[in-house]
């Protein structure tokens, strides 16, 4: 596989993002202001309690403000756009190239990412200060720093994860409900709207096995607490590397029959 | 040598049929009706290396879901396939880096960045070394007079620059093979000419085997060596324009100038005249019989000039979709 032509797509997709600054700063703005109704809420909730679950008022806060800050390394949208893409016929353009479709669509992620890190990286940094500074929360910066060398690990989940979800639209009618239920599932089970350890049991298993945790709760709760038991930290990790070895196979698996069912409408 | 061989090629499409109106839609969410459609039934051909084919149809005859099989978007229903001795569909990288597919309503370039960008990013994907990028890019960019746009965004292009760049960008990596789909489509006279002249040019050039799709019988008259005709999934013909005439077209035409001018009656009297215009009348005469007439008016009319011409080969295409006799 010659790595040339992937490093292109990267480079040629970073000079694309730069070309919508606009709708960088939109999407910046959109996640500044979730994070200040996200903080405004647990503020409000903690009025009347002092703990919730394990979390004190400054540690929830901090969770929150983590969400968008690790969202930022783990995001993949390849389930927004791929679906829609076979549907209308958009990857014919690709299948008649020689590379992998798959390989080309990690390369534009990362270079999304990358314009995205470089873009919204300091706003996400001043939310902490002000959260260190004006509210008085203790912000563990070599446990967060420790924390994002496993973003890149919690990207990769969520990318074969989503490939793998995007695939299903070469069998189905309609491509959107695909982002919306997967958009659905990580609300709940990715630890975007509360910390997974709030969970009860029985209900824990289940949070606990799920890929979707890696996205968000993992590195968060990582960047908090730091590695409190090596062992279930050592199980977190072979769970991240089953996922996605499972969604890799069970990925190329959908994509060679989904081709073959290709119709290449749209023209 | 075949460079494509299609032997009893059928690709058919599964379609949900539903019923009219609100009931319709009700009914289908709890069972749907499927309907399977031949796009493409039996078809066999086979096509040299350099040969410059014209693919004609109506809309929905099969051309582009055939284009779509031979180039390995589609997968084949039944039949054998083969460009260049692979196997399409199996998309394997030695093939797709000798062919390219060109769809005049698709974009396949970067549209928010200069064509050069795309042209450097093909150069990577085709792993082309540096010396033969740049000649064959100096040797596109004069023959397609690219020079001035290569750097401008392709969302600001023209649609005929863009169609420029897009072939361009289609053979940059001089591919053995090139499917165009619709090239001309939407173009205006002037750029579809210069769009003919430019892949008439390239297959004498690069000796490239090249498939042409068009609903302008213009584009595959001007260009084609041999034409393909597919109506409702089924090959109708596979020859030469001659032969296509000569097997369709059971009548010529006689142009006659006359001497003087000449009575209706007269006229009439002469044979099935369909046109007059001053001395000119045109008549229309069964082709075994052409030779017989010609000297027959040659022998009884004074006149200054004899012609016999050929039906039109739009006329004979149009009359064959129409299944019609040919005149």
């Amino acid at each position: 596989m010659s790595l040339k032509k992937y490093l292109k797509f990267y480079t040629s997709g970073v000079e694309t993002s730069f070309e919508y600054r606009g709708a960088l700063l939109t999407w910046l703005v959109v996640e500044l202001i979730s994070v200040s109704s996200a903080l405004f809420l647990w503020l409000a909730v903690f009025r009347s309690t002092a703990q919730v679950g394990l979390f004190g008022l400054g540690s929830m806060l901090l969770y929150f403000a983590l969400i968008p800050f690790f969202g930022s390394f783990t995001n993949s949208f390849v389930s927004d756009f791929l679906p829609r893409e076979i549907k209308d016929g958009v990857i014919s353009k690709d299948l008649i190239k020689p590379y992998s479709l798959k390989w080309v669509i990690l390369a534009r992620q990362l270079a999304i990412k990358s314009t995205q890190l470089i873009l919204r990286m300091p706003a996400y940094i001043g939310v902490l200060i002000f959260l260190s500074v004006a509210l008085k929360v203790e912000v563990p910066v070599s446990k967060i720093l420790f924390a994002v060398l496993f973003a890149p690990f919690c990207f990769f989940v969520h990318f074969f994860l989503d490939f793998f979800f995007a695939l299903f639209a070469f069998f189905m009618d309609d491509a959107w409900s695909l982002s919306h239920l997967k958009f659905i599932l990580i609300l709940i089970f990715g630890g975007m709207t509360f910390p997974l350890s709030l969970v009860p049991y029985p209900l824990k298993y289940l949070f606990d096995f799920s890929p979707f945790k890696f996205l968000y709760y993992f590195p968060a709760n990582l960047a908090i607490n730091g590695i409190t038991n090596v062992s279930s930290f050592a199980k977190d990790i072979f769970l991240g590397l089953f996922w996605i070895l499972l969604f890799w196979i069970f990925g190329n698996i959908l994509w060679k029959k989904g081709v073959r069912k290709f119709e290449a409408y749209g023209n | 040598m075949a460079v494509i061989k299609v032997e009893n090629l059928s690709k058919t499409f599964k379609v949900h049929k539903k019923e009219e109106g609100l009931k319709g839609s009700l009914k289908a969410l709890v069972k749907r009706t499927y309907t399977n459609i031949n796009a493409v039934s039996n078809i066999s051909f086979s096509i040299e290396e350099g040969e410059l084919i014209g693919f004609i149809g109506p809309n929905g005859a099969g051309k582009t879901t055939t284009l779509k099989m031979l180039s390995g978007l589609l997968y084949p229903s039944q039949g054998v396939v083969e460009v260049l001795g692979y196997k399409p569909y199996e998309r394997k990288n030695e093939f797709l880096k000798q062919i390219s597919l060109v769809m005049g309503q698709k974009n396949q370039l970067w549209w928010d960045l200069p064509a050069i960008e795309t042209l450097n990013l093909n150069k990577e994907i085709y792993e082309i070394n540096d010396t033969v990028f740049k000649k064959t890019l100096t040797d596109l960019s004069d023959l397609l007079d690219l020079k001035d746009i290569l750097n401008i965004q392709v969302r600001k292009l023209s649609l005929g620059q863009r169609m420029k760049m897009e072939l361009a960008s289609a053979l940059i990596h001089n591919p053995k093979v090139l499917f165009l789909d619709e090239p001309t489509i939407g173009l205006d006279v002037v750029v579809q000419k210069r769009l003919r002249d430019f892949v008439k040019d390239y297959n004498r050039k690069y000796q490239a085997t090249i498939i042409l799709t068009s609903h302008y019988t213009e584009d595959v008259k001007e260009l084609c060596q041999k034409i393909v005709i597919i109506d409702k999934g089924n090959l109708v013909f596979n020859g030469s324009f001659k032969e296509i005439i000569e097997k369709y077209a059971d009548h010529k035409f006689i142009k006659v100038i006359f001497s003087k001018n000449q009575t209706p009656e007269t006229l009439s009297k002469i044979g099935n005249f369909v046109e007059q215009e001053g001395f000119t009348a045109t008549y229309l005469v069964k082709r075994q019989e052409v030779a017989k007439k010609a000297s027959e008016i040659l022998s009884k009319y004074k006149i200054q000039d004899l012609n016999i011409e050929e039906p039109k080969i739009e006329a004979v295409i149009r009359e064959i979709f129409t299944g019609r006799n040919v005149s």
